[in-house]
């Protein structure tokens, strides 16, 4: 919806707050009027009379009418709107590795890359946001059970019990030496 | 310290009047014979199980020299790379294969030994991003060769991967370095693998059991 139209709106409730206590002036003025009207008149009329009353009387009644009809639409306001802010969110890593995954920000079902990108989104009040990091999860999970792996190999070559994934503790093969790496600084 | 100084210029009217004595080298750059040889000298200086002759500062000393009379040598400037590596001087040893990867641009060397190794230093140092962009470099150049460097690169690469927890792609690598070159390294590091998976699969268990228990 337009801006312009939304901000009209929003000030619905104030406008109409307002409003019933301009009907109550309009028609203060109007009594007012008439009254000034039969006071110049020589033999002025009951039912000028009357006019002049029915506007004094509908004017008190905009005039209670406003205070509880203002309060009523500004708690209406406040359960029905939602209160809502824009926020820049971004994961700023320049040394990010491939490896460790994209970050996702979850908002309304819809996805967004974060890791150096920056993410501009508008969020209501109990907005629920979400963050995907199940696979920097995964990296630490095999992180940890390469490490676990990697001492027991350490203990098991420095004479000590190894003990593997399958509990296996039988002698295993000794770690070849680094033929691979000798030939690599032979280069050259 | 002034026969430091003088030791290039003495090397620079040696290789003048042996100038006749220029000839290829291992990659195909025309080098006077004096060159190469203390080229060589060095290279033997830098290897850690050449213990009787080993010296890393000498060896990166002498190669400056090669390098102050020859600034394209490209073989002096691998060597110099080996041998800041070998003195645990990476920065500098990065600087000397990036100036040889430029020569080797410059003068159309072919060689793919120069990545791999650059490639193997930045994964010795754990820069990985720099060791991965040189050895898929090095496998591009080596892909269908059937040489010890093609083997080489993918035991590298899968070594790579390996630490960086990808596990898939290393083991693509290691089976590669493994079954078609012989590598006893990648049989090992697949092996390592196997295990960790196997880690991997307990841990999964365990959290589901927590996840079932709340």
């Amino acid at each position: 919806m337009d801006p312009v139209v939304n901000s009209l709106f929003d000030n619905a409730a104030t406008v109409l707050g307002f409003g019933f206590l301009g009907l109550s002036m309009i028609f203060v003025v109007l009594g007012y009027m008439n009254v000034k009207q039969i006071v110049n008149q020589p033999n002025p009329n009951e039912r000028a009379v009357g006019l002049s009353r029915f506007f004094l009387k509908i004017a008190l009644v905009f005039m209670l009418c406003a205070g509880p009809l203002q309060w009523i639409t500004l708690a209406i306001e406040k359960y029905t709107s939602v209160s809502e802010v824009q926020l820049h969110i971004t994961m700023t890593h320049p040394e990010w590795e491939k490896a460790y995954g994209d970050i996702y920000l979850v908002h309304k079902g819809e996805t967004h890359p974060l890791v150096n990108k920056p993410y501009r989104g508008v969020y209501g009040q109990d907005d629920e946001i979400q963050l995907n990091a199940e696979k920097v999860a995964g990296v630490i999970r095999k992180i940890q059970a390469q490490l676990t792996v990697v001492a027991s190999e350490s203990r098991r070559t420095a004479g000590g019990p190894g003990i593997f994934a399958d509990g296996d503790t039988t002698e295993q093969p000794a770690p070849p030496p680094p033929v691979d790496d000798i030939r690599i600084l032979s280069g050259g | 310290m002034k026969m430091r100084h003088l030791t290039p210029i003495a090397l620079a009217v040696a290789v003048l009047s042996f100038s006749q004595a220029a000839a290829q080298d291992k990659f195909g750059q025309t080098v006077p014979a004096a060159l190469e040889k203390k080229v060589l000298e060095a290279r033997q200086m830098r290897l850690p199980y050449r213990k009787e002759v080993y010296d890393p500062k000498e060896s990166a000393r002498m190669l400056e020299e090669v390098i102050a009379v020859k600034p394209d040598y490209y073989r002096a400037h691998f060597n110099l790379g080996l041998t800041y590596h070998e003195l645990d001087d990476y920065e500098k040893s990065t600087e000397s294969f990036d100036r040889a990867i430029k020569i080797q641009k410059e003068q159309g060397i072919d060689d793919a030994t120069l990545f791999n190794t650059a490639g193997w230093v930045s994964l010795k140092n754990g820069d990985f991003r720099r060791a991965e962009l040189l050895l898929k470099r090095a496998e591009t150049m080596t892909k269908g060769t059937n040489t010890y460097t093609e083997g080489a690169v993918h035991g590298n690469l899968g070594q790579l991967y390996f630490l960086t927890q990808r596990f898939d792609e290393a083991q693509r690598h290691l089976t590669i370095s493994r079954d078609e070159f012989g590598s006893k390294e990648s049989a090992y590091y697949l092996d390592l693998i196997d295990k960790t998976q196997k880690v991997l699969v307990i841990q999964e268990q365990q959290i589901m059991k927590r996840l079932k228990t709340r």
